[in-house]
């Protein structure tokens, strides 16, 4: 038994100290659920001055872990920002001044029943994550050996990376885009939800980020429509950014280059604070 | 209520603690230590559907009943009657099972039925765990019948005004949570002779400790965790599987093998430790079945209770080996017909055990011919090796029928390993190597110990075993999958 206990506390030390060494977040797990809820609980510890909320495109880009100071990273693989928003506008997570929200998934939650990970952020296990590391979804081993095997295959972020050169900026989107009678929905309670979060104080604005999508696809449609309504800034950063500038891990993920210039490239775009430049 | 929730932590808490309370070393001890963990039975049991009560009480009820006539016959030296009584009491038995969990199966085949009938049925619930029960009560009837339950057993039902008490207890043998929904199946004459007041002086820690971390560190880190890679296998969306590629399917299939292993294998040893814990001994179910070098030899490692359930009460009362060979190899299929449809009321898992038993009767044919019935086929190591490739590949394919939810799965898995596209996905690969590396070392400390005692002795020190259960402890709580049911639940 001594030796068990022994053990035990051998195993959460070298954990600790891995957990340390990761920067309290791992950029991917073997398992989609757990890569969001990993970027979730680490995400939404501290007080977060800029939150990206949307897929796994965005569960690839940069936050604090990686030198961006008061960066939050709340992409869910396999889902879309409405996710984090509606949990969000329950409470159940915190807002961040300024959020910038995801536009190429938004089109999953149209008609979709709650995920799993959506379930997750109610039950006691993902605060005890949140509150203790160590049972965090980022401090599994698997998740470490994963983002590190990730890391050694597709490089490491790094923060001195240069933005990118853009050839459009942020803007009010005009043109109604059509939708049908779900999309609406979906639309008037991301309206809804957007309105609360910019009355209490957040400065929000939607991206596609690259690969982008086809005007007249809804992975486009939509977001620009949300963006139309909610009276929110819109920005196409893939077609923002000179052809063959962006590289892919798999022709839908940016690699860790192109993923750092692109959260760099938001931030000198958006004017968002200065503070939030890499440590 | 599963083994991996909150509500049955709290549940085996308040249990263990009033199960051992200092009125249980009175008098009455044996009583209230029945009758509670007889409640608990039916709190876990009824947890999610309070409805499913009903029939596991119809079925304790009958059972007892049955029971109590045979003994009295038995006393009274009326064969004929025993042996009425047990045909009736095995066929009701069976009439449950048929009722709920093959009757929606077979209206399903039956043509010009009404539909509204054919919906009606289909509409049967299956209550959880119903084959498991159903076989404990047959095995009660049956061993009773042969006389080979205990003479304190046969006293108590037999003696006037007792009958209450045998229903308790025969309750408790049918109901007893560690194993009322995947067994283990414990046969009445293994269980009846250990119900007898406990003493908490009397439990056996270190089996309790080892064998509860062990199972919940198969269930949770290694099957839990897989569970969500090969989900994939079972995905609607027929098109994507048959395009998918070998590298991405293939991994996946040998994902499941390990993980159903870990799945259920876990929860055998999960139940082993509890009813430990209130002074049971279950037999075990598992004796690291991937070291089998042939499709006999698994069916002696995999499920053993099952296999030895179907043994004693199906084979040998069908002539086992003693009816000729054609007879033999008849007797063969059917058991593993049976035992395959005993999964599920659904034709694959009839091909799943039609399949295992045709291996199996070829198995026979060629090591009758060889002379070698009773030798062990991979004696040679390089004979071994082979029979254990042979087995492990034949099982982990024919997995593939138990797993997919119809044959156009099966098909659309096919296609995709011949045609599919050669491109190769990270996480199940990831997962097969993460998390299938501690059945692989489980299954190599087995082999150890059954071929190298002398060396598995020397490196099974307390420092040694504390560390690898202090890992597993570890694993469990840091890196537990996505919890999901137990698969032989459904069964």
């Amino acid at each position: 038994m001594a030796c068990l206990l022994a053990g035990l506390a051998a195993c959460f030390a070298v954990q600790s100290f891995l957990i340390r060494r990761t920067g309290g977040r791992t950029t991917k797990s073997e398992s989609n659920y757990f890569s969001s809820i990993a970027r979730l609980q680490s995400g939404i510890r501290g007080a977060p001055q800029v939150m990206f909320l949307g897929s796994s495109i965005t569960g690839r880009l940069p936050d604090r872990s990686r030198g961006f100071n008061g960066v939050a990273n709340l992409g869910c693989d396999g889902g879309s920002a409405m996710e984090t928003l509606r949990a969000m506008d329950a409470g159940i997570i915190p807002r961040a001044p300024y959020l910038i929200i995801e536009g190429n998934t938004f089109y999953r939650a149209v008609g979709a029943e709650e995920t799993d990970v959506a379930k997750a952020m109610h039950k006691p296990w993902f605060r005890r994550g949140v509150a203790l590391p160590n049972l965090s979804a980022a401090g599994r081993p698997s998740s470490m050996a994963y983002t590190l095997l990730m890391e050694r295959k597709m490089g490491a972020s790094s923060p001195d990376i240069e933005p990118f050169p853009v050839i459009t900026q942020p803007t009010l989107s005009p043109r109604p885009q059509p939708t049908s009678k779900a999309e609406d929905a979906l639309l008037e309670e991301a309206v809804g939800i957007l309105r609360r979060l910019t009355t209490a104080g957040s400065k929000i604005t939607l991206i596609m980020f690259p690969p982008g999508a086809e005007p007249s696809s809804p992975n486009r449609r939509l977001p620009e429509e949300l963006a139309r309504r909610a009276g929110l800034p819109f920005w196409d950063l893939a077609n923002a950014v000179p052809p063959g500038m962006v590289r892919f891990t798999d022709g839908v993920h940016m690699d860790p280059p192109s993923a750092t210039a692109a959260v760099r490239t938001i931030f000198k775009a958006t004017g968002y604070p200065s503070a939030l430049s890499p440590e | 209520m599963l083994f991996n929730s909150w509500e049955f932590a709290v549940l085996l808490a308040v249990t263990f603690v009033l199960y051992y309370a200092p009125w249980s070393r009175g008098r009455h001890g044996k009583a209230w230590q029945v009758t509670l963990a007889l409640a608990a039975s039916v709190v876990f049991y009824g947890w999610k559907d309070p409805r499913l009560i009903i029939l596991l009480a119809v079925s304790c009820v009958g059972n007892s009943v049955a029971t109590a006539r045979i003994i009295l016959h038995k006393v009274a030296g009326d064969e004929a009657r025993v042996k009425h009584w047990t045909r009736l009491a095995v066929i009701l038995n069976l009439a449950l099972l048929a009722i709920f969990k093959y009757a929606p199966f077979v209206v399903g085949m039956i043509p010009f039925l009404p539909q509204s009938w054919v919906q009606a049925v289909k509409g049967i619930p299956l209550p959880i765990g119903i084959s498991f029960y159903t076989f404990h009560g047959i095995s009660m009837i049956v061993d009773v019948a042969r006389g080979e339950v205990t003479r304190e057993g046969d006293a108590m039902l037999s003696k006037g005004g007792r009958f209450a008490k045998g229903v308790r207890d025969i309750g408790f043998y049918l109901l007893f949570f560690p194993q009322l929904v995947a067994g283990p199946i414990v046969k009445a004459k293994q269980f009846w002779p250990q119900i007898a007041a406990k003493r908490f002086e009397a439990i056996p820690w270190m089996f309790v400790i080892r064998a509860l971390i062990l199972g919940y560190f198969l269930k949770v880190f290694v099957a839990d965790n897989l569970a969500e890679q090969t989900r994939a296998l079972t995905t609607p969306d027929l098109v994507g599987l048959s395009t998918s590629g070998p590298l991405f399917l293939v991994p996946l299939l040998y994902g499941y093998g390990l993980q159903i292993f870990a799945d259920f294998g876990g929860y055998s040893l999960i139940a082993l430790g509890l009813a430990a814990l209130f002074g049971y001994k279950f037999p075990e179910n598992f004796n690291f079945p991937y070291l089998s070098t042939s499709i006999t030899e698994f069916w002696r490692r995999w499920h053993m209770s099952l296999s030895a359930w179907l043994r004693d009460y199906l084979y040998i009362p069908l002539g086992g080996n003693r009816k000729g060979e054609g007879r033999t190899y008849l007797n063969l299929f059917l058991v593993m017909f049976l035992g395959g449809l005993w999964h599920g009321a659904e034709w694959k898992f009839a091909i799943w055990g039609t399949l295992h038993g045709l291996l199996l009767a070829v198995e026979r044919f060629f090591t009758r011919r060889r002379g070698k019935l009773e030798e062990n086929p991979g004696r040679s190591p390089i004979r071994a090796l082979c029979g254990w490739i042979y087995t492990f590949h034949a099982v982990t394919l024919l997995w593939l029928t138990f797993l997919m939810p119809d044959m156009a799965h099966v098909r659309a898995f096919l296609k995709g390993v011949t045609c599919g596209q050669y491109h190769m996905s990270g996480p199940p690969v990831f997962s097969l190597l993460f998390y299938g590396t501690a059945v692989v070392f489980y299954h190599a400390w087995g082999w150890g110990r059954e071929h190298r005692p002398g060396l598995s002795a020397k490196l099974h020190g307390p420092f040694s075993e504390g560390m690898v259960h202090a890992l597993m402890l570890f694993l469990l709580i840091t890196n537990p999958g996505a919890p999901s049911g137990f698969i032989y639940f459904q069964f």
